[in-house]
């Protein structure tokens, strides 16, 4: 592994929190997302989608639509599988693949999955046609809970697998019974995680058009248009050279838009077939049924504990509700294995085991969203450590504090082999206990005067971030995860950083900005960041599981690096001084110590180009000042603490946050405004999970809450003001000493707010400690009878 | 088919003329048949916020609107916020606090939070996340959108204007 | 998801509107503020074929003062009526339940009509018509007649409203002016329909005793209820949590609740009582600082 750069820059640009240079086009309502996108003569696409969550098709009546005056096409699968190939094998290669079809054929085994697209000239009248479309179903048992679809009675759900379980593996180090049989205290619990969706407030949208020199330019609110090109290229039979993918700007994505969809390959395909623009936009019904779900999953924990509060073993099996399908790319395992190699988290437990089951259920599949795996993962564990503290007698801070990696144990392998890189555990926690005044607030009585019950609940995390290959790794999932950045500097002397990963609200635009500006030493204003479009980035593998800070940094320190140096090289033959003495900062070049000596970075530019005579000889140094590099970075693991203070109203179940507390450690910071904005939406978001997130499903398959209405995700009275922190303890080993930033919230907050119910709880007879999420105002009530004490006020 | 019907309105100042399907929503219409794309859809039943646009300076929901409920009245979208590319005080308050990170919902947002301030020009931070609870979002967590909104009234304020 | 189609119809007047529902009956539906119809018709739920559309009628928004409560024309949005003086003065419960509803950007457009027409048990205004004893004017093109909001809620989404008629204005009942009054509802975040919600009104005789009680739930049964059984342990007596606490009992009466994906039946049974007592106290402390 090669050691890191030492950025040279006089001028810092990283580590300013600056402001975002691509706002402006956004708050002037300039900014085009995929369905602000004009094309002439574009036509509209509806899918006619199933509405049995298990059910065979038996006959597909498509006359009545066909009728309507202004159907323009009906495709279904009988149309479509000519001119496909099945999509790549997953990442794991022991791994069936369970495959989604573009198009149901024979079977639909979800609400919401495709079996006609009807194309018309606008969506207005393509709806009025699929309304027209008839389906005669033969229903099958829809399975909601993967414990009923593991019987081994159920129906298959894939009749060419043995089971409705496709992944089961298991995982051991140490010796798990021996520390079991030795322990103190045994809790053993069942967790289960309330299904989501990531909710952006873009929906999922697709435009395409074939041009006439027989190219194809695909419009998609994605995180990956790099590898979403060489998916459509591989999978419609297309060359890739001729193929041009552009996440125009993306309204949010948060590992949702981080799969390859049906809807993405069938607009191409059909825009291919036609001759015509196609566009789809998603709608929010639509998106609940049938963008990614997250979250579920149903887990066994069990901690063995000493009563000083040392965790000795874990046993662990976590079964992860696949939904229909395993989504591609990162397959229905990504909740499970994730969660199942992260278990340990902060802690030193040295004997672990744990099982991974993988089970297909009759909802819409499972994929990546903030925090994958690790959310539901972290929950269960904490839980169970919550649970003991009480039964122990101890706070959750002593149990952390027994069990924390030390700050001089680092780099640390873990009993699931991750590696963890540096940390300051400790000192982070007690960051966040000061600013909380988590000892104070635990000092007061939980009943106010008011009768309400005031909690405070703290949560510890250590995030695995940047997934290049290595991380991805440690996950358990191999996959080959690097992304290249291509840094020019044109004859002005102004710089073009053409990039792979791309913004969905990152703010990637200014922070990879700041890295090329600080490291070639120019000012912001001369460096442009180009992404989203394949036709003018690099080729990258997008922006998910915390990557870009790192890859994308990374990438833009390594390329800019090689055209400073060459720059430097050009300067010191021009201006007969040594490179070595030469400096560059804010577009000037000098000789330390001497900055009357010097020339602009712009004039050493045009000489690179235009002047044959005053720069160096073409054999000896190229007159080229580009260059692209790639990173794939070791794997980095940030950390952070979260506190939160609630109000309980213990006769209705209502909870009021009323403060919360984050602390983060991603190493050097690019731009702390842009890290704070990371550490507040993803709270918003783990507390969607812990207190309101709930996709539910009846018996027969239908989702109940297919509208905002009653898929609740929190507003501005959700939450109060989240009050930030940070402490810096950079990675030794990657570029810039960066490490990602985006998911941490969403391994933590959640659990900081069920550990401030237990605090609010703590003087019925318990411990009354939730093992669900999300907890709303039913949950609490559930956990308060349970008790046999008359109740508290 | 329903016959097409005629609709005058008036929308960031212009007058327009146009004939339409009666059941065409007023988010489709200033999307799409006046190409002002900044107005954004979200949800399509009234609970998002991001389709909120003024008519007759009060903010409501363009996706809960037929096109021709509108007719004579005067519609501001968040395009008639900024002045040939200069930012309003209230836009350029969401610059400088980072009241954005996608902007899918900041268009609802800036066009509620206008008619907020204009009745509310010294609201309190909790005032204000109940005049945003009508505008979700997903990135921010909303702390740096009150901020930015806190920021917009102060320089109202001590611009002496009580427009933001 | 996108309306179906249908036919418009502007209506100039009530009377304009009901000469065309006449027309159109069963295929028609009045558009007012068309929050929860244009929610409806764009998941298709509703697909009414002809739209009569009376938001913009001559002065949409009138409220009157009468004497013996307020006035309220149909059409009137929520918005106008949270904000009017008249209402604010006389029937300040009312601006509270308007307060609860949605967001402000929806009670710009939806209208107090509208909202009571839609007929969803969790809303506040078929509640706090119970509670204000109102009574709605309603009109066809053949008959005009007025009918009590007691007698109008047949179940979930379902009124007494023919398919030829229009409701044209609300007279809600000003109550005894030395009550108190309060209004209670548990929602999961700011501006969601109610899980189960309270309302209550007292007021006093001069010997300190309970003269006048009102209690209304809502979220709890197919229509908002009334519940009389409470109210009647409290008229006559001396006001006391104890007294609050025994009467909220009587809630269970009234409530014939469901469960649904977020709370059960017993959830909301057993805190309709809960906000009972809670609307009762804070009413009765409201009538001290009243007399």
């Amino acid at each position: 592994m090669k050691k890191p750069i030492e950025i040279a820059g006089v001028t810092k640009h990283i580590g300013v929190p600056r402001k975002r240079s691509e706002d402006p086009q956004i708050l002037m309502g300039q900014a085009k997302y995929v369905d602000d996108i004009k094309l002439p003569g574009t036509l509209e696409v509806a899918f006619f989608r199933s509405t049995h969550a298990h059910a065979r098709i038996k006959k597909l009546k498509l006359d009545g639509a066909k009728k309507h005056p202004d159907c323009i096409h009906i495709f279904t699968n009988e149309e479509f599988s000519a001119g496909a190939t099945t999509f790549f094998p997953n990442t794991r290669g022991t791994l069936h693949p369970v495959l989604m079809p573009f198009f149901a054929h024979g079977k639909v085994r979800f609400v919401g999955e495709i079996i006609a697209a009807v194309v018309a000239p606008s969506r207005y009248i393509a709806e009025d046609i699929v309304d027209l479309i008839e389906v005669e179903y033969a229903t099958l048992p829809a399975y909601n809970d993967v414990e009923d679809a593991m019987q081994p009675d159920a129906v298959l759900i894939h009749e060419d697998l043995e089971s409705n379980v496709y992944y089961a593996d298991s995982f051991s180090n140490g010796d798990v019974d021996k520390a079991f049989s030795e322990a103190d205290l045994v809790v053993s619990e069942k967790i289960t995680t309330g299904r989501t969706s990531a909710a952006p407030m873009e929906t999922r949208g697709v435009m395409a058009t074939w041009g006439w020199d027989d190219t194809l330019t695909v419009w998609s609110s994605t995180q990956m248009p790099y590898p979403l090109r060489t998916s459509i290229a591989v999978n419609l039979g297309i060359s890739e050279q001729t193929i041009r993918v552009v996440a125009p700007t993306v309204g949010g994505g948060f590992g949702q838009k981080a799969h390859f969809f049906p809807e993405e390959f069938i607009l191409p395909w059909i825009a291919k077939e036609i001759k015509q623009p196609v566009k789809w936009i998603e709608d929010r019904r639509e998106h609940l049924l049938s963008a990614s779900h997250a979250k579920q999953c149903t887990i066994y924990m069990n901690i063995a504990f000493m009563k000083d509060g040392t965790m000795v073993g874990m046993k662990i099996k976590n079964i992860g509700d696949s939904g229909a399908y395993s989504q591609y790319p990162w397959s229905g395992l990504i909740e499970s294995v994730a969660a199942n190699n992260g278990a340990p988290g902060a802690f030193t437990v040295p004997n672990i085991s744990f099982e991974t089951v993988v089970c297909l259920t009759n909802k819409m599949s499972t994929g990546a969203y903030r925090g994958v795996g690790w959310s539901a993962g972290c929950y269960a564990r904490e839980m169970v450590m919550t649970k003991a503290a009480r039964l122990l007698d101890l706070d959750i801070i002593e149990i952390y504090r027994k069990n924390f990696i030390r700050h001089d144990e680092f780099p640390y392998t873990t009993s699931t082999n991750q590696t963890y890189d540096s940390g300051d555990y400790h000192k982070v926690l007690e960051k966040c206990m000061e600013m909380s005044d988590y000892e104070d607030t635990k000092k007061q009585p939980r009943s106010t005067k008011d009768g309400k019950l005031r909690g405070v609940g703290i949560a510890f995390f250590v995030e695995q971030t940047n997934w290049g290959s290595r991380s991805a790794e440690e996950s358990g999932f191999p996959a080959t995860l690097h992304d290249t950045t291509t840094v020019e500097m044109d004859p002005t002397g102004k710089v073009t950083v053409r990039s792979g990963q791309f913004s969905h609200g990152q703010g990637l635009k200014t922070t990879l900005a700041q890295v090329a500006a600080e490291t070639l030493g120019v000012p912001f204003d001369d460096v442009v960041v180009l992404d989203g479009d394949t036709a003018t980035g690099a080729y990258g593998m997008g922006t998910f599981a915390s990557r870009s800070a790192v890859i994308g940094g990374g990438s833009v320190i390594r390329a800019a690096t090689d055209v400073r140096n060459k720059l430097l090289t050009i300067a010191a033959h021009v201006m007969e001084a040594n490179a070595a003495d030469l400096e560059i900062d804010e577009g000037k070049i000098y000789v330390k110590g001497s900055p009357d000596r010097s020339m602009t970075v712009a004039e050493i530019a045009y000489i690179t180009y235009y002047d044959r005579f005053t720069r160096p000889d073409e054999d000896e140094v190229e007159p080229t000042l580009t260059a692209t590099r790639h990173y794939d970075p070791p794997a980095a693991y940030a950390n952070g603490s979260h506190a939160i203070h609630i109000e309980l109203d213990p006769q209705t179940g209502k909870v009021d946050i009323k403060r919360i507390v984050a602390v983060e450690d991603c190493g050097n910071m690019i731009n702390p405004k842009v890290v704070d904005g990371q550490m507040r939406g993803g709270a918003s978001q783990g507390l969607g999970m812990g207190l309101l997130e709930s996709l539910d499903y009846d018996e027969s398959g239908q989702l109940k809450n297919a509208s905002f209405m009653d898929f609740m995700i929190p507003n501005a009275t959700t939450l109060p003001d989240i009050e930030c922190a940070h402490i810096v303890t950079p990675s030794p080993y990657t570029e810039g000493g960066f490490k990602g930033a985006g998911e941490a919230a969403m391994l933590s907050v959640h659990i900081a707010l069920s550990n401030a119910l237990v605090d609010a709880l703590s003087e019925y007879d318990g411990p009354l400690v939730p093992m669900v999420t999300p907890i709303g105002p039913q949950q609490v009530m559930d956990l308060i009878n349970n008790t046999n004490q008359p109740q508290a006020r | 088919m329903v016959d097409k019907q005629k609709i005058h309105l008036t929308v960031n100042g212009t007058a327009y003329d146009r004939e339409i399907e009666p059941r065409t929503l007023l988010s489709d219409f200033i999307r799409h048949h006046l190409d002002l794309t900044g107005t954004h859809v979200g949800c399509e039943h009234g609970i998002c916020g991001s389709c909120t646009i003024l008519m007759d300076g009060l903010p409501v929901r363009s996706c809960l609107t037929f096109a021709l409920q509108a007719e004579g009245k005067a519609i501001e979208t968040i395009e008639s916020l900024d002045t040939n590319g200069e930012l309003s005080p209230l836009q350029n308050a969401f610059w400088e606090n980072q009241g954005l990170q996608c902007g899918f919902c900041t268009p609802g947002i800036l066009m509620s939070m206008k008619a907020f301030l204009e009745d509310n020009p010294k609201p309190t931070r909790d005032e204000i996340r109940e005049a945003l609870s009508g505008n979700l979002c997903r990135c921010t967590g909303y702390h740096d959108i009150v901020d930015s909104v806190v920021a917009a009234a102060e320089a109202a304020l001590s611009s002496g204007t009580a427009k933001a | 998801m996108k309306p179906a189609n249908f036919e418009y119809f502007r209506a100039t007047s009530i009377d304009h509107a009901c000469e065309l529902l006449s027309v159109h009956g069963d295929d028609a539906k009045i558009l007012a503020g068309g929050q929860s119809l244009i929610a409806a018709m764009n998941y298709r739920l509703a697909r009414p074929q002809v739209l009569i559309d009376i938001s913009n009628i001559d002065n949409p928004s009138e409220i009157t003062d009468e004497i013996n409560g307020i006035r309220v024309k149909a059409t009137t949005t929520q918005a106008v009526a949270e904000h009017d003086p008249v209402v604010r003065d006389r029937l300040p419960m009312l601006v509270d339940a308007l307060e609860h509803i949605a967001h402000f950007q929806i009670r710009n457009k939806g209208t107090v009509g509208g909202s009571i027409v839609n007929a969803d048990p969790a809303s506040e205004l078929p509640a706090m018509s119970l509670l204000l004893d109102a009574e709605y004017e309603i009109q066809s093109a053949s008959n005009k007649h007025v009918m009590a909001a007691e007698d109008f809620f047949i179940t979930y989404m379902t009124t007494a409203l023919q398919s030829d008629e229009v409701l044209v204005s609300i007279l809600f009942k000003e109550p005894p002016k030395n009550c108190g009054w309060a209004l209670h509802e548990v929602a999961r975040r700011a501006g969601d329909y109610a899980l189960v919600g309270s309302a209550a009104i007292i007021a006093l005789d001069d010997d300190g005793k309970c003269a006048y009680a009102r209690v209304v739930l809502f979220g709890v049964a197919s229509t908002p209820v009334r519940a009389k059984e409470v109210e009647e342990l409290l008229v006559g007596q001396i006001c006391s949590d104890e007294l609050f606490e025994e009467a909220a009992k009587r809630v269970s009466e009234v409530v014939d609740a469901e469960s649904d994906v977020h709370v059960t039946d017993e959830y909301r049974g057993n805190v309709a009582e809960v906000l009972t007592v809670r609307s009762l106290a804070d009413a009765l402390s409201r009538t001290q600082t009243a007399s």
